[in-house]
């Protein structure tokens, strides 16, 4: 059972005879879900899948209320949160609980109808849902969660999240790209278990999937496999184009949506393995053929990033230090780059190698972190038979 | 004289802090019990699953070393039914009286605060959830006035006038327990019909109940332990080495709370286990006392990695900005990278040596660049120069 979404995603429809892969995380949810039907203490029970887009989070949580529907005492619920944020309110809250409650009220075979608003504004949870948890293991599929008004996440929180996530019969599963949101409650922080959905590592699992979408293009699923980087939604993009040129066909699907001001911004930043604001003014200079950009104050500077931030396409990199573009969009955005704006591909690395030899000189205690980079980037612009040596200084 | 020359070093480094997004300086305050946001960035650590249960506790570690958040967080454990058991938590940190009394009437001091940390527990959480007390029968509402009427500072009405002044249970509860987070205040209707239900609750008759009824702490464990429904009651003992008397003597502090300790095995036969939250320079000294204790309660010590320390600071950041992931990176200039880990290898490993240090390190950037830039390479030198002095 979910609750229905109000709006669209970009991700195509669920379809189970489709899904590949993804044992692991399956496997992960159902055991926490038996083991709490039958009575254990689990203590990590909020579970968050983060990953990059079109890694397949929606397909896994519909993957998962298939599976789980299908166990003894367990009760799977889907909510995409995503659909529910325009406009966050008190209001929009108390209708997503009303709808749970009416769920427990359907399982339990209770008569549905609006839940009592006295109940309601006494207790910390709906009887309703306390009964159901007596009987039941609830789980339930957050989705967009990240993506979402935040807003609507504090509130959310504030009502209801704080009570559910201390049950010891509820298990939370999370899906989330991009920056996440900062929960207040400890028990949503403290005890979970928190994983990156990854891209299909292998080109058989890129096979396999285009070969159960029934698509001619999977004889070249390695090819499409290491243009994509094995993210799902890629492939299927890749595999699916009609059009004369791919590549832009994927680019374009992949930042649908995206406002062409911010789009142009991350053209300027996906040669960069990393970024900070300092970077993300230089690469802009560059890009634009504008100077004065760099002249940005670090509040303008950083208002930009911010911005970049809201396309939740950007996200902090811990053990790089530095922010950096989806790994599922990136390396495609800088592929499409490099065949269609090589001049302009070359002027960022170009860009990129001179401002980290400069800062290897002038950071003696990072040196060698900077110039590592310079390296990486004058061996891009050897791979595409030019000269570092030759850059221009800007 | 220019303003910046006026204005406070701390102010300079919130408005410093503001242009990373920060909303609060999460490293400001170095004391756990007086942080009002500490429930923000409690971190994980396994000793922490050691302590709970039912079972008596005692946890060492020295001065910044985490007793208090994780006092903080075991009352907070209890206070939501974490994991399904309601545990009713008693936050006792011995008051002046207690530290001032002669041996001899030291335990009967122990007991009129302890029963004055149980009646505020209590009164708060009737107040957060006032169906608990609207469910209870006639005389067990009874009980809990008496509770109230004998063991709260002042007259119970003007107590729960208090309540209900704008803000008034936030700031009563922050009066309790300043670094626990407390629910959403309920509606003024729901406080005040609380507060009607429980003034126009039949008083009990003073009569029928003998001053040694009163000063056993079992009469009350039967009210909480019976029909309010509690599994068990932690007392939650800290800052007793707070005190100028305790600060430098393990050996007073150990006779202060001598009272609590020979009381602890037979409280555990009847659902109270005491959990005392106590400085690392007492353990030898209760070792050798106490050895009896130390073969049947749960001693474990605080300690602290540098990855864990480093957790603490990128909790704290994320905190401040409401997003994670956070670093202090994020505030660095291209010349000082990973800096979270340099921070943890310039202090001693404890969570208050960290905070201090930070701290400096702020303080170090905006007394050489102002409120503007990033953190240098030279700030931190600085700082870890000041450190070492």
């Amino acid at each position: 059972m979910s609750l229905p979404a109000d709006g669209q995603t970009t991700a195509p429809p669920y379809n189970g005879a489709h899904f590949v892969n993804r044992e692991p995380e399956i496997e992960l949810v159902t055991a926490k879900a038996q083991r709490l039907s039958l009575g254990d203490l689990v203590r990590k029970r909020t579970i968050i899948f983060r990953s990059f887009k079109g890694t397949g989070r929606t397909w896994l949580l519909r993957r998962l209320e298939e599976k789980l529907q299908d166990l003894p005492g367990i009760t799977p619920l889907y909510i995409d949160l995503q659909a529910r944020s325009e406009n966050p309110s008190d209001e929009m809250v108390t209708a997503i609980v009303g709808n749970l409650v009416r769920f427990a009220r359907q399982i339990l075979g209770r008569q549905v109808g609006e839940p009592d608003a006295a109940a309601r504004a006494q207790k910390a949870l709906p009887q309703d849902i306390t009964d159901l948890l007596r009987e039941h293991v609830l789980v339930l599929l957050l989705d967009h969660v990240c993506e979402s008004d935040w807003s609507l996440l504090a509130l959310l929180e504030d009502r209801f999240l704080a009570h559910l996530a201390p049950q010891p019969r509820v298990l939370l599963v999370i899906a989330c790209r991009g920056q996440a949101y900062h929960w207040k409650t400890p028990e949503l922080r403290l005890n979970t278990d928190e994983h990156r959905l990854e891209a299909f590592d292998q080109p058989d699992t890129t096979r396999m999937q285009l070969e159960r979408l029934n698509l001619p293009a999977a004889s070249r699923y390695v090819d499409i496999h290491n243009l994509s980087g094995g993210y799902p939604y890629g492939n299927r993009l890749l595999a699916t184009s009609t059009e004369s040129d791919a590549l832009q066909a994927a680019v374009d699907a992949l930042l649908t949506g995206i406002p062409p001001e911010k789009r142009s911004w991350l053209e300027a930043l996906c040669i960069l393995r990393v970024f900070d604001e300092e970077r993300l003014a230089r690469l802009l200079a560059v890009y634009f053929g504008n100077p004065v950009v760099q002249d940005w104050s670090y509040r303008e500077i950083r208002q930009h990033r911010q911005e970049l931030l809201h396309t939740k396409l950007v996200d902090w990199q811990t053990e790089a230090g530095g922010w950096a573009i989806d790994s599922a969009i990136g390396p495609l955005l800088e592929r499409y780059l490099r065949e269609k704006k090589l001049q302009t591909w070359r002027r960022l690395h170009c860009a990129a190698y001179h401002l980290y030899l400069l800062w290897a000189a002038e950071y003696p205690d990072e040196a060698q972190r900077w110039q590592n980079e310079a390296d990486y980037h004058a061996g891009c612009l050897r791979a595409a038979n030019q000269d570092p040596e030759q850059c221009p200084e800007d | 004289m220019n303003d910046d020359m006026l204005q406070a070093p701390w102010q300079r480094v919130n408005e410093w802090l503001r242009q990373f997004g920060f909303d609060h300086d999460p490293f400001r305050v170095p004391d756990a019990h007086e942080d009002e946001r500490l429930h923000e960035y409690l971190v994980a650590h396994e000793t922490f699953e050691t302590i709970r249960g039912d079972q008596v506790s005692f946890v060492f570690a020295p001065a910044g070393g985490g007793k208090s958040a994780f006092r903080t967080r075991l009352a907070r454990a209890c206070r939501v039914g974490e994991n399904g058991r309601w545990i009713f938590p008693i936050v006792y940190v011995p008051p002046e009286a207690v530290i001032l009394a002669a041996p001899a009437t030291r335990w009967h001091a122990h007991l009129q605060a302890i029963l004055l940390a149980l009646a505020l527990e209590l009164l708060l959480r009737l107040a957060y959830r006032p169906d608990e007390f609207s469910d209870l029968d006639t005389a067990s509402r009874q009980k809990v006035r008496l509770l109230f009427e004998r063991h709260l500072p002042g007259p119970l009405s003007h107590l729960l006038d208090q309540l209900q002044a704008p803000d008034g249970l936030l700031r009563f509860a922050h009066s309790y327990d300043r670094s626990a987070q407390w629910p959403k205040s309920p509606t003024p209707e729901t406080l005040n019909g609380f507060c009607d239900s429980l003034l126009t609750t039949p008083k009990p008759s003073f009569q029928s109940l003998s001053p040694e009824a009163d000063a056993d702490i079992g009469f009350w464990l039967d009210l909480l332990l019976g029909p309010l429904n509690f599994e068990a009651v932690y007392l939650l003992v800290d800052g007793a080495d707070a005190y100028p008397e305790t600060i430098h003597d393990p050996q007073e502090t150990l006779d202060l709370l001598s009272p609590l300790f020979e009381r602890a095995h037979g409280w555990a036969v009847h659902s109270l286990f005491l959990k005392a939250f106590l400085p690392a320079e007492l353990e030898p000294a209760f070792r050798s006392k106490w050895e009896q204790l130390t073969i049947t309660a749960n001693l474990c010590r605080i300690e602290w990695t540098q990855d864990m320390l480093i957790g603490l600071i990128r909790r704290r950041v994320e905190a401040a900005l409401g997003a994670s992931p956070g670093s202090l990176d994020m505030l660095c200039d291209p010349g000082l990278r990973d800096v979270d880990r340099l921070i943890v290898e310039s202090v001693d490993p404890y969570p208050r040596e960290v905070l201090v240090f930070i701290e400096r390190l702020f303080f170090e950037h905006v007394y050489r660049a102002g409120a503007e830039g990033k953190l240098t390479r030279a700030d931190l030198n600085a700082a870890r120069q000041w450190y070492k002095s």
